[in-house]
């Protein structure tokens, strides 16, 4: 009902927008269009730069894709429906589809090869792409004489006119509202973790590779839909999608804030529309276009060293932002109309241990090998039920690194690591399913790629050979041909073998069976509130999907109400309620600390593996860690296992202990035991006299407190 | 037979010699990238800049009265003209970006508003006093800077307190672009639109006989590219073999342990940019001279984009990669712009650039580096 | 020598020194010792002008140092072996000792005399005179690290970590370097983790905690001290 009536009012407010804007000249028309467009485009961008934090700087080929497939379909359909009249919005609501979805597939291709890596990647391929695509176009004609009425390099004549006002804000409206319903739920959260930290997001159980994808692929649709859009607004030809327009779409999301939908949409708008209210100005004064430029380039450096984050950073413009700014300050819990939630966990939840169990964590032999150093050697750890486990040793002895093995960051070199029973890490094939579908993959990429070179090869010969023999056609058809079989077969015999097949599961997989993790060096999502880091967190025990997040589905209502009930639950059993919605970057570092152990507690883990969760504490806050790690693991019925310097704080709390030195095992024990093994003592201390420190058993941890500062 | 043989060399000299040209320009590139991680987009421009100095030096002292003025004193001026240029980028928007703002940042930005107001108001003055046009605009100039220089250094000093650097990569690369558009947009105003050429000079045809195979090159072409292939080589010396070039080096490496070395790792990123940009200095010299090709203030942005793209092929950050990515664009366009696939130069570069990423993500000579936890 | 006076570090909103004062006298060793993110390594890292300090001051001679930029503390004679070594894997163990020796490239002759001495220290090292440094063992590489610092002839030598993963007879090894090298006229800060050995060079030491100094006394007492026994032996 309360959808139906904001919808009602947006129509109704495009068709006022569309009488004014009837009525000014036209001049001023072309100028609300291109704004429009450039709001598609720059609100469509900042899904991959602004919420995902890749860098792509190639829209303008996707858009290029987009106008070009769109206007095709209403060419022929203005030719071939010419008795009836003009093709109406039916055959534009087409063209943008296919526009879209073809820009799309494009998207796909291009973002999956290069998202897998960091860096730089994408924006070199985007870059390149943008430009192949350019060129593409202005040969038309030499890829096909059936693709003549493009017009080559001269552009696309005879586009019917068809992106009228209330279309083309219309979109622009939806994007808006698809992007920001994205933006605030849960899954709009995961795009934006993958900015903030990918390690960590992989380690919150975040498909982080995924996520780029959907999130380049979406942007890509839309650019398309802003091309098609463009495509019967303006002549398009080749050389408008180039470098330079793909680059003032950067500029704009840059500048408005990347992240923020307000600032892509403003920054649009202004960019667009100022050059033009400027223009009496500029010719009042004899100011020529040029210098108009430099000037827009001296603003952009200086914005980027005053104000680096743009206009907007990531906040956006909005009642409750305003609320907030202008009016009474109130409380979160008012403002969101809740109490603040009683902590329900039931605790005693754990049940005895039965005979037959499966140890929680079970490594044999697992070895890892960097180069020809040996960072972690044979290590077997048998982990319980219910376990409290501390992991000690030197700095540099690889306790950190056998963190990485137990959380999929790195593969072992050597043996197996089973989980619950289940395998999790060694060498295995993948599953016949996905092992033929990767194998079919790679084997027409590299068919494609082949064909490629082939032409390429096959082409390249011409200028050598006599083109009105017949052999020499032969010739050619023999290399093209050559090429393109053995670089398939080439790919047949060799892509079975290499490691991708063999691989194991990956930091998200190893999330979703239920291992989470804290870093040592705090990886919390900073730009991100304290609530936002937590319902990542619960994130990977989504049950809804990307459409469910764009169309705001009751589904989706449901699980986010739930997941953030969830979230502030914990947060509130954690006494970190009170700061929901501070950005994790302003919390003071012990609470930061609380707050990490908190996100990977919300992803529902069995076991938790906490890497120096006391780094940087005093002593008061470590004797409450101490507290809250034992209340955490009986609360949740968990398995711990804890890496710490701190001998005081391990001893205190730990069952059972186990003591790294140069990547081997060098005791196992209770507390007891271990502060008694000599070697552990020479590995600690470097040395061997050791009579002189061995003590008489300890009762309890003492707390040291009688050093004071000087 | 004899015939496609002498296509084929024909193909090669050329794919040498245009590489020869994106290898001078892509060193900058891959240089400033090494040291600072972003991609300088404003590289093309400063070409276009060197080819604009060389043309206007050479017509306005009437160089070309003399070959050897013409062409070792043009190159000389080009490269001097294009490293000053470079530095001064550097420290107008590059270190205040990295480094804050502060007091030391003040004097780019105090000549450059005077530099803009010696253009604009500098007329203004001639008309109303005994000044010429050029001492009009120096007084401006002068007045201008020693009024602003205290100024923004007061001022420079306030906001840099308050102003926390940016470790976002997209802004230094929006700012690359930022400057990018301003030398491009100044040099349409200043250097008009029209297609300009340097001097013709009559270079000998020679004639290369081997065997069978006959080759035409022009002798112009011939010192071109033992011009660029020299200054490749002496940069290659200078950055392998000399104390400077360990600093360079060690500053990409590690800036910070570079400064416990005593490096003074800000002269030395200043001192690539000097290198940088005067190796496209050149290379806008000797294509436009002695290549004999017209150009327009817009001539940096494809070759720019191109010597990017080589920079990255070869993987980026290392300099013998650098040229190694060149000489291979050099020679896939000439060779696919001598077959049917002609219409495709222009694309050739990017599809070579993908093929390679896809199977080595840092380019021929490149490391790929994974982030620790 | 070396006079550090209420200083005060922020990462951010995150503080990582807390008003720490302490002094090293010309000849000594002294030594700095505490847990993980105690400060230790904040605390080397002002002193040589990679960080800035929010308040305090560190004063070297009488001279200010925390408003200066790294490259001119060196020149006032610090050297500093950084925390995981931080060789330039991509260049020789020649060339890294060179580039120790930047700061004084014009005399030649003795650059290459305290080359000869860093090798006499360090015979592994002119074996593998022109290997490129990142195939170094760590120990190597951690020799290589303080010869280079060694190779600017510093007064003051800053030592973070030398005994950073290294195996139990290298460790023995780099601190009886540490001692050599002191005896030679080299005043010492070092910061270690492994308490025992480093007490066991120094002349005195201090112990940090969450960014302050808790304790601080001649190297022999605190051997002998309760409390620090207890920190590093959990008790």
């Amino acid at each position: 009902m309360k959808r139906l009536f904001w919808l009602a009012i947006a129509i109704a407010l495009l068709f006022a927008g569309n009488l004014v804007n009837n009525n000014l000249k036209d001049y001023w028309q072309d100028v609300i269009q291109q704004c429009g467009i450039a709001v598609i485009l720059a609100v469509s961008l900042n899904i991959v730069n602004g919420l995902t934090g890749q860098f792509a700087i190639g829209h303008a080929g996707f858009m290029a894709v987009g106008a070009y497939t769109g206007a095709s379909i209403t060419y022929f359909a203005a030719a071939k429906f010419a008795h009836v009249g003009i093709p109406g919005p039916a055959w534009m609501l087409v063209a943008m589809v296919a526009g879209g979805l073809l820009a799309a597939i494009f998207g796909y291709i291009v973002g999956v090869p290069s998202l897998r890596l960091r860096g730089d990647y994408l924006a070199i391929v985007t870059l390149g792409f943008g430009e192949i695509i350019k060129v593409m176009l202005e040969n038309t004609h030499d890829i096909s004489p059936a693709l003549d009425y493009m017009g080559g390099a001269t552009g696309f004549q005879n586009v019917p006119s068809l992106s009228k006002f209330p279309l083309l804000w219309g979109m622009a409206v939806l994007l808006i509202i698809l992007v920001r319903n994205l933006k605030f739920s849960s899954h709009g959260l995961a795009f934006m973790s993958v900015r903030e930290d990918e390690i960590a997001a992989d380690a919150m159980g975040v498909h982080t590779t995924r996520i780029k994808v959907s999130a380049f692929v979406l942007s890509a649709f839309f650019a398309g839909v802003g091309g098609v859009l463009y495509a019967h607004a303006k002549l398009i030809k080749p050389d408008v999608f180039g470098f330079t327009l793909s680059m003032s779409y950067v500029v704009m999301i840059v500048l408005g804030g990347t992240g923020s939908i307000t600032g892509a949409t403003m920054a649009a708008i202004v960019l667009t529309a100022l050059p033009e209210a400027l223009k009496p100005v500029r010719d009042k004064i004899h100011f020529t276009d040029e210098y108009l430029q430099v000037i827009y380039a001296l603003i952009l450096v200086l914005m980027m060293i005053l104000r680096p984050a743009g206009v907007f950073g990531t906040g956006e413009l909005s009642f409750a932002w305003l609320r907030r700014r202008f009016g009474r300050p109130k409380n979160s819990a008012i403002e969101t109309g809740e109490a603040p939630p009683e902590f329900t966990h039931t605790a005693g939840e754990r049940k005895p241990l039965e005979p037959g169990e499966p140890l929680v964590l079970d490594t044999v032999h697992l070895t890892r090998r960097f180069g020809g150093l040996t960072a972690v050697g044979d290590v077997n750890l048998q982990l319980q039920r219910g376990e409290l486990v501390g992991l000690i040793g030197p700095n540099g002895a690889g306790k950190t690194t056998l963190f990485n093995l137990l959380t999929g960051v790195y593969e072992p070199s050597e043996g197996t690591l089973a989980f619950c029973g289940s395998p999790l890490a060694g060498e295995r094939p993948l599953p016949p399913n996905r092992r033929w579908l990767r194998l079919t993959g790679d084997v027409l990429l590299a068919a494609f790629g082949g064909w490629i070179i082939g032409i390429i090869l096959s082409t390249s010969v011409v200028p050598f050979i006599d083109p009105n023999k017949p052999e020499s056609l032969h010739l050619q058809l023999g290399i093209k041909w050559a090429v393109t079989i053995l670089i398939t077969l080439w790919a047949i015999v060799l892509a079975p073998r290499r490691r991708r097949y063999l691989a194991g599961y990956k930091p998200y997989q190893f999330a979703q069976r239920g291992i989470s993790r804290t870093f040592q060096n705090i990886r919390l999502f900073g730009e991100l509130t304290v609530l936002e880091n937590v319902r990542i967190g619960t994130y990977l025990r989504r049950r809804t999907n990307l459409f469910d997040a764009l169309f705001q589905t009751g589904r989706l209502k449901r699980e986010e109400a739930e997941n953030i009930a969830k979230a502030r639950e914990l947060l509130s059993r954690f006494n970190l309620l009170k700061v929901e919605n501070e950005q994790a970057k302003n919390l003071p570092y012990g609470d930061q600390r609380r707050l990490e152990i908190v996100r990977a507690l919300a992803t529902g883990p069995r076991l938790l593996l906490l890497d120096e969760p006391a780094a940087g504490m005093n002593p008061q806050e470590k004797v409450s860690l101490m507290g809250l790690i034992r209340e955490v693991r009986d609360d949740f019925g968990l398995t711990i296992l804890l890496i710490e310097h701190d001998m005081k704080l391990v001893m205190g709390i730990c069952e059972r202990i186990y003591v790294l030195d140069y990547g081997r095992i060098i005791a196992e024990g209770t507390p007891g035991e271990i502060r008694n093994n000599p070697k552990v003592i020479a590995a600690y201390l470097g040395e061997e006299e050791t009579e002189e420190i061995v003590q008489p058993e300890m009762p309890s941890p003492p707390i040291r407190t009688q050093l004071q500062p000087e | 037979m004899t015939e496609a043989f002498q296509i084929f060399l024909q193909q090669l000299i050329n794919g040498i010699q245009t590489g020869s040209i994106y290898a001078l320009i892509a060193i900058g590139y891959t240089m400033v990238y090494g040291v600072l991680k972003f991609i300088n987009f404003a590289h093309g421009d400063v070409y276009m800049v060197g080819a604009y100095i060389g043309f206007f030096t050479i017509t306005g002292l009437l160089l070309h009265a003399n070959p050897l003025m013409q062409n070792i004193g043009g190159l000389l001026l080009c490269m001097s003209g294009c490293a000053l240029l470079g530095v001064f980028i550097e420290r107008l928007a590059y270190r205040p970006l990295r480094n804050g703002l502060s007091a030391s940042d003040a004097w780019p930005w105090a000549l450059f508003t005077a530099l803009y107001l010696g253009l604009f108001v500098g007329p203004k003055v001639e008309e109303h006093s005994q000044f010429n046009g050029v001492g009009a605009f120096l007084v401006v100039t002068a007045v201008s800077f020693a009024a602003l220089w205290p100024l923004l250094r007061v001022f420079f000093r306030a906001l840099g307190t308050r102003l926390k650097p940016s470790k976002n990569r997209l802004t230094a690369l929006i700012t690359a672009i930022g400057i990018s558009l301003l030398l491009e947009n100044q040099g349409q105003a200043s250097f008009t639109p029209t297609p300009r050429q340097y001097p013709s000079q009559s270079f000998k045809a020679i004639n290369l006989h081997m065997g069978a195979v006959q080759l035409n090159v022009s002798s112009g072409r011939i010192i071109e590219l033992v011009a660029a292939i020299l200054l490749t080589v002496l940069l290659v010396y200078i950055v392998r073999f000399t104390r400077t070039g360990r600093a360079i080096r060690a500053v990409s490496f590690d800036p910070e342990a570079a400064a416990l070395m005593g490096i003074p790792t800000d002269r030395v990123i200043a001192l690539t940019f000097i290198i940088g940009s005067s190796l496209a200095g050149a290379a806008g010299f000797l294509n436009h001279n002695l290549g004999q090709i017209p150009f327009k203030p817009d001539v940096g942005i494809q070759l720019g984009l191109k010597a990017f793209v080589a920079a990255v092929l070869g993987g980026i950050g290392s300099i013998e990669g650098a040229v190694l990515g060149a000489l291979l664009m050099g020679l896939a366009e000439s060779y696919v712009g001598g077959s049917a696939l002609t219409s495709y130069k222009g694309a050739i570069a990017f599809v070579i650039l993908i093929a390679v990423l896809l199977f080595r993500p840092a380019g021929l000579l490149g490391r790929y580096v994974t982030e620790k936890v | 020598m070396l006079t550090i006076t209420n200083l005060s570090v922020y990462y951010g909103a995150i503080r990582a020194l807390d008003g720490i004062s302490l002094e090293v006298k010309e000849g000594e060793i002294v030594t700095m010792i505490g847990a993980n993110g105690a400060g230790k390594s904040t605390t080397i890292r002002t002193i040589s002008g990679l960080v800035r300090p929010r308040s305090g001051e560190v004063m070297f001679e009488g001279k200010p140092l925390h408003t200066l930029p790294p490259h001119q503390i060196v020149t006032l004679g610090i050297g500093q072996s950084p925390e995981g070594r931080r060789v330039f894997a991509n260049m020789t163990v020649r060339e890294n000792l060179e580039l120790g020796a930047f700061t004084r490239s014009k005399h030649k002759v003795q650059v290459r005399e305290d080359m000869e001495r860093v090798f006499v220290q360090f015979p592994r090292l002119k074996e593998r005179e022109a290997q490129s440094a990142g195939t170094l063992s760590g120990g190597e590489q951690q020799m290589l690290a303080i010869g280079r610092a060694l190779m600017a002839r510093p007064r003051l030598l800053l030592l973070d970590e030398p005994s950073l993963g290294l195996a139990p007879f290298l460790v023995q090894n780099i601190f009886k370097i540490i001692r050599e090298i002191n005896q030679q006229g080299v005043t010492v800060l070092l910061v270690e983790q492994n308490a025992n050995q480093a007490l066991r060079i120094a002349n005195r030491g201090y112990v940090l905690e969450t960014g302050r100094v808790v304790l601080a006394d001649t190297a022999p007492n605190l051997l002998k001290d309760d409390s620090v026994r207890k920190a590093y032996l959990g008790e």
